[in-house]
């Protein structure tokens, strides 16, 4: 599963990265393997997506965020 | 003197507060990296403590070492260019406490540079508000160096960090925190014997690929002997010390989210996700905001403030014209005065224009504007943060391009670039409201007024324009680099108006030293050819200079010569031989189209007069007035769409470090001027 596939509102942990092909940015930034995250906001088109983690708040791509893979974590309302 | 000042570099992550503790310690005394210049590029400003002069650099915001835009690369060039002027002796690196991890990094990193480095910890009163304690003393160990608290809005610190920063000490720690490990231990041990460098900057070298090394060949060699992957090394450098940066963080950092700091939280996201990126509201707010500011508060400002210092300028004039009428006297005010004036004249718009646009950066809503636009920008080879661009060129296209260094990849950056200059800007307007005024009347349905509506879909031609050259070029221009936007939204700030003011006067300044200087020249050149023509035409060689510059003999001015040689290539468009000076003259600047008109027609500004004249003027053989509206039209496409500001083309220059860019954009657009305005005017005569 990959960062894109979450929703609004949904978290998740962060496992790792699909390929080599990313941008170091995102490493620099903190977004390493066991960070837990929200997808905070969504611009229209699920593209770019915001994402909080840490204190934090990042907006990425799509593009960016299918080449990272999470585990969901389930909410506790469901 | 140089030698006797100790400099110091400012680094840290962006919105940590780094431009803060900068302005307080240099107050005014700053200065900036200026348009026409090619050497600075940032911010330098000075400060003296207990007999030592201080020059500090204000680096712009940074993750790591690596840059990752050219933004970003005036501080990996600054690091290792021991040569550069500025090449700092201590540095210090700016963190935000509540958000410590991100500037360990940096500042590991700069650490193992080998730099005598100082940590300061901003905003920890907010840190500690939102339940985070930090445990300085252990932090302190943990990191070798001293820590310096500050709160960098309040100014609350600062003797301290000048205290701090004379004692520093100039020798450099021993040993390496970061370890290369095995794998790469002959590799380095090659770049250390061929650039003498410890073993860290050899590992740095390898790593970022030496960008800024002047002999490559040798690293390039090492690089394919040890089969080394850039990329590889720096994923594993930032993984390493995040893993050591993660055990001093558990050690020496608590977090206890209060109550008071998650309502507020929420209440932030909650306007976020209700208003201002929520996908309906979010733009409606964007758009209106800027209605309401760029085309209600900020023209009225300007339009208010210009007519203003227009009587101001009027009643010099006119106090100065008595005293002592002659050849000097006329000099003076035919060709400095309204180059000071017209200098002046851009003061408020850039001014006003550049102020809401700091607001908006400093109060966080800027990156909440690239969050939403990104996507809709992106078909057109613009990225979100193109927008910050191509709205500010609505004031200026030169700190519009030059803001356009904030987006990394470089073709994105460069079709904003070559767009930016079709937007509408605060130049082209006097000419519009002139030539609009002319042609247009003044009439009104209801509340709508015909001119208001000339002009506004003047400004739209501009968007459509920018947009569909980016596009143009998207399709044209090769896709080398894979674009993307990665950037923290920071969380909603109170802007703090000092910083804003000091970004502004030293904008401002730059402005007026550099830009200012053209337009003063150029004014003083076409005085200098409206005034004097080849003398043979004269018979009367004792003559003084004050005959030349009757109105009748401007027909025999350089300028009128040169106007009349390019007649047969502008009539198509309707113009005439004094429009024709008018283009010429105002190739530099656009705005200097109307003051040469003023001139051409001798009018001192006052009331309406200028307009009067323009409208009284005939073609001589068809008798037709000159400004009917084909030839009014004609001239408003070729303004919003030929390249008439020498200061854009030669901040291109700089920007795009070619003159290919500058030159195809100037050839570009004075064909496409002139291929729209024959259209216009032959269809429309």
């Amino acid at each position: 599963m990959n960062l894109s596939n979450l929703k609004k509102g949904e978290k998740g942990i962060i496992k790792g990265y699909k390929n080599e092909d990313f941008p170091i940015k995102l490493l620099e930034l903190g977004i390493l393997p066991g960070v837990e995250f929200e997808i905070l906001f969504v611009s229209i088109f699920y593209d770019p997506l915001c994402i909080s983690y840490n204190q934090s708040c990042l907006a990425l791509r799509r593009k960016e965020a299918e080449n990272i893979i999470i585990e969901p974590i389930q909410c506790k309302e469901e | 003197m140089q030698r006797g000042i100790i400099k110091l570099a400012v680094i840290g992550n962006p919105n940590v507060g780094k431009t803060s503790l900068f302005n307080q310690l240099t107050g005014l005394n700053q200065k900036v990296g200026n348009y026409l210049g090619v050497t600075v590029d940032k911010k330098i400003g000075y400060f003296y403590y207990e007999n030592v002069s201080y020059k500090i650099i204000d680096l712009p915001g940074t993750y790591s070492i690596y840059p990752s835009s050219e933004d970003e690369e005036v501080v990996s060039e600054l690091l290792n260019n021991m040569d550069d002027l500025d090449h700092p002796d201590k540095i210090m690196v700016v963190a935000d406490s509540s958000n410590l991890k991100k500037s360990l990094l940096l500042f590991r990193q700069v650490q193992d540079l080998g730099f005598p480095v100082l940590f300061i910890l901003n905003m920890l009163d907010e840190a500690k508000k939102k339940g985070i304690s930090i445990n300085i003393e252990k932090l302190k160990k943990f990191l070798v160096t001293e820590i310096v608290l500050i709160n960098a809005r309040k100014g609350i610190g600062l003797e301290k960090v000048k205290k701090e920063i004379k004692n520093l000490d100039k020798k450099t720690k021993k040993f390496d925190f970061f370890n290369p490990g095995l794998r790469y231990f002959n590799a380095i041990n090659d770049v250390k014997n061929s650039y003498k460098v410890t073993t860290y900057k050899a590992w740095y070298y390898l790593a970022y690929n030496g960008k800024f090394l002047k002999e490559k060949e040798d690293l390039n060699n090492i690089k394919k002997k040890h089969n080394i992957v850039s990329k590889r090394l720096q994923i594993k450098e930032t993984l390493n010390r995040y893993e050591e940066i993660g055990k001093v963080f558990s050690e020496t950092v608590s977090e206890f989210v209060s109550d008071k700091e998650k309502n507020y939280l929420e209440f932030s996201k909650k306007i976020d996700n209700n208003l201002i990126v929520h996908p309906f509201w979010g733009y409606f707010i964007f758009f209106l905001f800027f209605y309401f500011f760029y085309f209600s508060v900020c023209f009225f400002l300007v339009r208010n403030s210009q007519r203003i210092y227009r009587i101001f300028f009027s009643f010099i004039q006119k106090k100065l014209e008595t005293i002592y009428p002659g050849p000097l006297n006329n000099f003076l005010l035919q060709g400095i005065f309204p180059g000071i004036s017209t200098i002046i004249s851009f003061i408020p718009q850039i001014f006003i224009l550049l102020f809401f646009l700091l607001l908006m950066e400093e109060s966080g809503y800027i990156s909440r504007v690239i969050f939403l636009m990104d996507r809709i920008m992106r078909p057109f080879g613009l990225n979100g943060k193109s927008v910050v661009p191509l709205i500010s060129s609505i004031a200026c296209a030169i700190p519009a391009i030059m803001s356009a260094r904030h987006i990394e990849n470089p073709r994105d950056r460069l079709i904003t670039i070559l767009a930016t200059p079709f937007m509408t800007c605060s130049a082209r307007l006097p000419v519009y409201t002139l030539i609009i005024s002319l042609i247009i009347p003044n009439d009104r349905w209801y509340f709508i007024q015909l001119r208001g509506i000339a002009l506004m879909a003047m400004y739209l031609l501009g968007i459509l324009s920018a947009f569909s050259v980016s596009m143009i070029l998207h399709k044209f221009l090769k896709k080398n680099y894979q674009s993307h936007l990665i950037m923290e939204i920071p969380t909603y700030k109170f802007p703090i108006f000092r910083n804003i003011f000091i970004t502004l006067w030293i904008n401002l300044k730059s402005f007026i030293l550099n830009a200012g200087k053209m337009i003063l020249l150029i004014n003083i050149l076409i005085w200098v050819l409206g005034t004097f023509g080849p003398s043979e035409n004269f018979s009367s060689k004792n003559s003084s200079i004050l005959k030349y510059m009757q109105k009748k003999e401007l027909s025999h001015s350089y300028l009128g010569i040169i106007g009349k040689q390019i007649e047969p290539v502008i009539h198509p468009l309707g113009y005439d031989w004094k429009i024709g000076i008018g283009l010429l003259s105002s190739l530099v600047a656009r705005e200097v189209f109307v003051s040469t008109m003023a001139s051409v027609y001798k009018i001192e500004e006052k009331g309406n007069f200028l307009k009067e004249k323009m409208k009284k003027e005939v073609f001589p053989i068809t008798k037709k007035p000159i400004y009917n509206l084909a030839t009014g039209i004609s001239l408003l496409f070729f303004y919003a769409f030929s390249m008439q500001c020498m200061s854009t083309l030669s901040i291109i220059k700089k920007e795009t470090k070619s003159w290919k860019w500058p030159i195809i954009q100037f050839v570009f657009m004075t064909l496409l001027a002139y291929i729209a305005s024959f259209l216009t005017y032959q269809i429309l005569k």
